[in-house]
């Protein structure tokens, strides 16, 4: 019976041992996954920190997923930075978003929110790169939307108006001046159009979003009168009349608002002489003529 | 040809342009200008433009039976000789049509274009 008892106590020492040390073994590689982070070997990292995060002892821990995020972190700033899709990146989030459920402490929750503000500055800074140099709005919107996103998680009750009102007025006014260069791209109207309508939902006074509007229509009604022919018929011409007076006077409404609020800002006085002009109102073409006049303003 | 009485250089580059475009028949269009009245210039067309409507009942008196179409551009100008003249009308441009002048201008008329016009007796 003692044999058996030592036999049984030496066999539960044992099993408690191998708990034990595995535990340590755990703890071991997330303090190596941690120093081969600092050496800047973050792939060899990545190895040790994926099996630390699934492991029981260590998965709990919220030091084990800051740490992943940071070491995915410096895999992501190598090569993924500028793609907008991205899994380091979705790692990076996740395993944040995780190291907050897990109740931080003050250093960790820190660390953690300056992670994901710099990633979210970087959707941010994504969507400029895809909107000016590559003129995709689809995307460039999509890494914006994401900024928005991963942002608010790191600084909750952010508010967003300012920052919208500029990205929207950027999208409009890149794709207005695409517009009037080649009025044609309908599709180059429309987005502009739909940003700048964003912009004025949020600040109805804008005035670049208003003058950029107004031009745009203004300019269509322009080609429309251009592409008539000397042979056109007068049934034709009523049409494109009866278009083109419509056009202007939603070109008017938009840069009317402008001048009420600055009726010196040049774009709209100049604006509202040519499109009296296409109204054929000769007192108020005068009358903006003379305005040009006073804010020395060439006029064609 | 078109004669053109007054100042537009607008209206002038335009006619130039379509001169240069357009023939009637097989024949060249010819475009002058002036910026008074000049009864020798024997014209298919006279324009005249606002700066000179006073003078309408004058050229229309020296164009008569000429066959010369009278255009103009100002408040009342088929009253007093003009056969068409450009208005605004709800910020479209229009043009009044008085087919007694054209008649005494000695031209042909179809009744087909009064029917797009703001007919004026």
């Amino acid at each position: 019976m003692s044999k058996w008892r030592n036999i049984f106590k030496t066999f539960t020492c044992s099993i408690i041992m191998l708990f034990v040390v595995n535990g340590f073994a755990q703890n071991d590689k997330l303090n190596r996954a941690q120093q081969l982070l600092q050496s800047k070997n973050a792939d060899q990292a990545r190895l040790a920190i994926d099996s630390v995060i699934v492991h029981s002892e260590t998965k709990g821990d919220f030091v084990s997923w800051t740490t992943r995020a940071y070491i995915y972190f410096e895999i992501y700033k190598r090569t993924d930075k500028l793609k907008l899709h991205s899994a380091l990146r979705d790692t990076i989030i996740s395993s944040l978003k995780i190291s907050n459920s897990l109740k931080p402490d003050e250093t960790f929750a820190t660390n953690n929110k300056k992670l994901l503000s710099n990633i979210a500055a970087g959707y941010f800074n994504l969507s400029k790169v895809l909107l000016m140099d590559s003129m995709n709005h689809k995307n460039s919107l999509t890494a914006y939307n994401k900024f928005k996103e991963n942002f608010a998680v790191a600084e909750p009750g952010t508010n967003f108006t300012a920052r919208d009102i500029e990205y929207y007025l950027a999208v409009g006014s890149l794709y207005s001046d695409v517009f009037n260069k080649d009025n044609k791209n309908t599709d180059a109207q429309n987005v502009a159009k739909l940003a700048l309508l964003k912009v004025l939902d949020i600040q109805p006074e804008n005035p670049s979003a208003n003058i950029n509007l107004g031009i745009m229509y203004y300019n269509q009604a322009v080609n429309l009168g251009k592409g008539l022919d000397y042979g056109a018929d007068f049934s034709q011409i009523d049409v494109v009349q009866e278009n083109i007076v419509k056009l202007a006077k939603q070109a008017e409404q938009f840069i009317i608002k402008v001048y009420k609020v600055d009726n010196k800002n040049v774009k709209a006085v100049e604006a509202l002489h040519s499109i009296y002009k296409m109204l054929n109102d000769k007192a108020k073409e005068e009358e903006f003529k003379k305005k040009c006049k006073e804010l020395n303003i060439k006029l064609d | 040809m078109i004669y053109v009485v007054g100042k537009s250089e607008s209206l002038i580059t335009e006619l130039k342009t379509l001169a240069s475009k357009k023939k009637v028949g097989n024949q060249d269009i010819e475009i002058k200008n002036s910026f008074v009245f000049d009864p020798s210039v024997s014209a298919q067309i006279i324009y005249l433009l606002p700066d000179v409507s006073k003078s309408i009942a004058d050229v229309s008196a020296k164009s008569k039976a000429k066959s010369t179409l009278l255009v103009a551009e100002s408040p009342n100008a088929c009253k007093t000789g003009s056969s068409i003249n450009f208005v605004i009308v709800e910020n479209k441009l229009k043009f009044e049509y008085n087919k007694t002048n054209a008649v005494k201008s000695g031209l042909k008329t179809n009744d087909d274009f009064k029917a797009l016009a703001i007919n004026v007796e």
